[in-house]
């Protein structure tokens, strides 16, 4: 009988076409719109500069036999060293075609920076500081040391896997197709008539609900990996296989909500607040974007653990997130389904 | 001795302070079409409701086919066809769908299922629909899919409650007499309505309900008797009806006495 309550349940759904389209529309829309306006935003801390820095060097400067190892270590952070008459330079410093002007003294030197490449000096600072110790620094006996970090994804791909995540918490949508239809008239009084149990007829629910939000998350992949470029990395089984398990809490989150409120609006509503809390304090996942957001407050939404699970899945093709974002996703499934079951089966004359 | 399909013992619901059901008791025998009269609020949806387990008794038993209802609930509802007042059918389903997915609920499957759609589509003349949605099927169209959405699994005991209203007198004589034919056939069937000439034409015995209780209940010649020292008058149900209740007003809102 199961068989036919959740068919049935999904023609109900599939003939609702508007929302239907919508939840596959919105988030393609989303994600262009948020990884073109967001590029820039996205990978400004990141992306370390190139910069071009002028010097002149006295005859009896400290820093000649070391001035090949200056050079070495910054074309590694990125400076490049041309050598330039302080004139010149300074010339081309005012006309922004140099980032810096250095100017090597006897026993001392001089920086010229701008408003704009404080962030030059700071680093050509640090390769001086590096080169000079332990003077005269010859050759490799000197470390610059590069650090392993996280690889940062591009707006795109970080946009095209959030939104999808986001857009997927609002399968209330796709549910509400059958949930209006058994409101209308006494359906729901004669589905109560009948011997079918409570947990039967969540199932009805459940299943039809996943199964289209799979289906209308995975077109949207789909469209938005070939239009856009999206790149969900390597492990994709991996990231599918969180994309299921998010499309079971979502559908057990959505019906115990709507088994709470017994009113599609009311549901609808407290979705999305409760959606956008957790997407407003751990959606985000550089933390500049919402600097005031508590750390904590972050760590208590499953939005703050899909998220960096499927970026770093897509970046790096692991993540330490993956864990504690299966756990998560698994108790609100079963939360969500014995909330949903108890209450129709002690609400009886109320609710299916 | 008939056998007694409905046994309802010192059944009584209670609104806060308001006494919707006071101390009912009721027997209905198989075989029988036993119709269920009162005014508006007179506690005749509420007495429904409780043997169709959508509101549950404040105190009081009811029996069905003999055992109790609260041991054998789901037994027991997979034997009776529920008809609601309201239409109680998908708008975006098939006249056809409709009748599977309700039938579905009963444990009906395959085969067997297909043949009973196809039957109960056919027996309230909607076969030829089978396919069309019921959001463009007329009133008495919707109707009559409404009963045939009670009938794919069976039912031993069919309640219906008004399932006449708002529709034009062909599709209401239609209904009466299939619901007649069912009856031959050895259902038992629980009638309400507020057309008092449907109940005259089909019940074999008559519960007149006001204030919650069971004011009067018997044949038809029974209940003349009650309004007149001589049975062979011609009286109609609705005069009996009058007399027993008044002629005064009902207008009645939810929880207010």
């Amino acid at each position: 009988m199961l068989r036919y309550l959740i068919k049935n349940n999904m023609k109900l759904i599939f003939r609702g076409k508007l929302i239907f389209f919508m939840m596959i529309l919105i988030p393609v829309f989303l994600i262009s719109m948020l990884s073109s306006a967001f590029d820039s935003m996205l990978n400004v801390n990141y992306s370390l500069q190139e910069y071009e820095v002028g010097y002149s060097v006295t005859e009896d400067s400290y820093i000649l036999p070391i001035l090949e190892t200056v050079t070495i270590a910054g074309s590694k952070n990125h400076i490049t060293l041309y050598p330039y008459s302080k004139e010149i330079g300074l010339e081309k410093l005012n006309d922004q075609t140099l980032d810096l002007y250095i100017e090597f003294g006897t026993k001392e030197y001089v920086i010229y920076q701008t408003e704009d490449t404080k962030a030059a000096t700071m680093i050509l600072k640090g390769v001086m500081s590096s080169c000079m110790q332990g003077e005269p620094l010859q050759g490799d006996s000197y470390l610059v040391e590069t650090l392993d970090s996280n690889p940062i994804p591009e707006a795109k791909n970080y946009y095209g896997i959030a939104e999808i995540v986001y857009m997927m918490w609002c399968g209330i949508f796709s549910i509400s197709a059958v949930i209006n239809s058994e409101k209308k008239g006494q359906i729901r009084s004669r589905m109560k008539m009948s011997p079918t149990s409570s947990f039967r007829f969540y199932l009805g629910k459940f299943i039809p609900c996943v199964m289209i939000l799979c289906i209308q998350m995975g077109l949207a992949i789909i469209i938005t990996s070939f239009t856009l470029g999206i790149d969900w990395g390597d492990k994709l089984h991996l990231s599918f296989g969180i994309l299921f398990l998010q499309a079971m809490a979502v559908s057990a989150f959505s019906i115990m909500l709507y088994q709470i409120f017994q009113n599609i609006a009311a549901t609808i509503v407290a979705c999305f607040f409760i959606v956008f809390s957790w997407g407003f304090f751990g959606g985000a996942f550089q933390t500049y974007m919402f600097a005031t957001t508590s750390e904590t407050m972050a760590k208590l939404s499953p939005i703050y653990y899909l998220n960096r699970t499927l970026v770093e899945y897509s970046t790096k093709g692991s993540s330490e997130y993956a864990l504690p974002c299966v756990v998560i996703l698994s108790a609100i499934i079963i939360t969500g389904s014995m909330v949903s079951i108890l209450l129709s089966r002690f609400c009886k004359g109320e609710r299916i | 001795m008939d056998e007694i399909i409905v046994k309802l013992e010192g059944l009584t619901k209670r609104y806060d302070s308001k006494i919707a059901v006071d101390f009912v008791n009721l027997e209905i025998k198989k075989g029988e079409i036993f119709g269920l009269l009162g005014p508006n609020g007179a506690g005749k949806s509420t007495t429904m409701n409780m043997i169709c387990t959508l509101v549950k008794p404040t105190s009081g038993q009811i029996k069905l086919f003999g055992s109790e209802m609260k041991k054998e609930e789901r037994k027991s509802l997979s034997r009776i066809g529920y008809v609601p007042q309201d239409l109680a059918i998908h708008e975006g389903l098939r006249a056809w769908e409709n009748v599977e997915l309700f039938a579905s609920l009963y444990g009906i499957k395959g085969e067997e299922l297909k043949k009973e759609v196809d039957n109960s589509l056919e027996f309230v003349g909607l076969l030829e629909h089978r396919k069309g949605f019921p959001k463009n099927f007329s009133g008495g169209m919707k109707r009559r899919l409404n009963i045939a959405c009670a009938l794919g699994h069976h039912p031993e005991l069919l309640i219906l409650d008004e399932p006449t209203v708002g529709i034009d007198p062909q599709s209401r004589n239609f209904i009466l007499e299939k619901i007649k034919y069912l009856n031959e056939m050895g259902v038992t069937v629980l009638y309400t309505s507020h057309y008092m000439e449907e109940i005259e034409a089909i019940c074999t015995r008559i519960a007149i309900m006001d204030n919650g209780k069971v004011i009067a209940c018997g044949t038809k010649e029974e209940l003349i008797q009650l309004v007149s020292d001589n049975p062979s008058n011609d009286i109609s149900l609705e005069q009996i009806f009058l007399t027993l209740t008044g002629k005064k007003l009902r207008d009645y809102a939810e929880g207010v006495m």
